[in-house]
């Protein structure tokens, strides 16, 4: 199990997604397409109630060359993910 | 950290849940960056027909029209079996966009070359 750092600051974000109730493939596109949007060094914050995002999101950073910075949760379903886009 | 991955759809109205989770695991793989080939073969290749595949929607997941063209859109590669279309009497002309039809060496070509690769 990845631990993903909990971030309780407020953050500027470039572009936010809300990925509803998508998971695997259908949100991971839902982001790649988003982050084309996001300049590099900015945030994209992903929200999702997806199930299997704690593990999938960071392992979609680590083969996109993404940083998830850490996530926060909003209410008993849905979570708030920060990735910082990276120079490629 | 780009690498080549082949998901092989074998399904397609005869079991939706396959053709649809195909797409989904496919398009996951688009989305991290992977030089991605979807090869459509057997009953899958039905789904490489325009209109074909715009009335399968499984519960909990897109459309299947709107995952295909999602991932299109992503980079990735519809490569469809030719002995299996022609043996299906299928429409070359009314082909998906991007789907291309290939032989069985292109894809062997594509494993060879270090693709990782998942069936459904």
């Amino acid at each position: 199990m990845n631990k993903i750092p909990d971030i309780s600051e407020a953050l500027e974000v470039a572009q936010s997604l809300d990925g509803g109730e998508s998971g695997c493939g259908e949100l991971l596109l839902e982001m790649k397409f988003k982050l084309r949007a996001v300049p590099a060094g900015e945030i994209l914050e992903v929200i999702t109630v997806d199930a299997g995002a704690p593990e999938d999101l960071p392992a979609w950073c680590r083969l996109t060359g993404n940083t998830l910075l850490g996530k926060r949760n909003l209410d008993a379903r849905r979570t708030a993910y920060f990735i910082k886009k990276e120079e490629h | 950290m780009a690498g080549k991955f082949l998901v092989s759809i074998t399904s397609a109205k005869n079991d939706t849940d396959k053709a649809t989770v195909g797409f989904v695991v496919a398009n996951a793989a688009v989305a991290s960056g992977q030089e991605t080939v979807i090869f459509l073969s057997t009953e899958g290749v039905r789904l490489s027909q325009n209109g074909y595949a715009d009335d399968i929607t499984e519960p909990g997941f897109k459309p299947l029209k709107d995952l295909m063209a999602m991932f299109v859109e992503g980079g990735g590669q519809i490569w469809v079996c030719s002995p299996c279309f022609k043996k299906r009497e299928l429409d070359e002309n009314a082909l998906v966009k991007d789907a291309t039809i290939v032989g069985g060496a292109k894809m062997v070509e594509f494993i060879s070359q270090g693709a990782g690769s998942v069936s459904y």
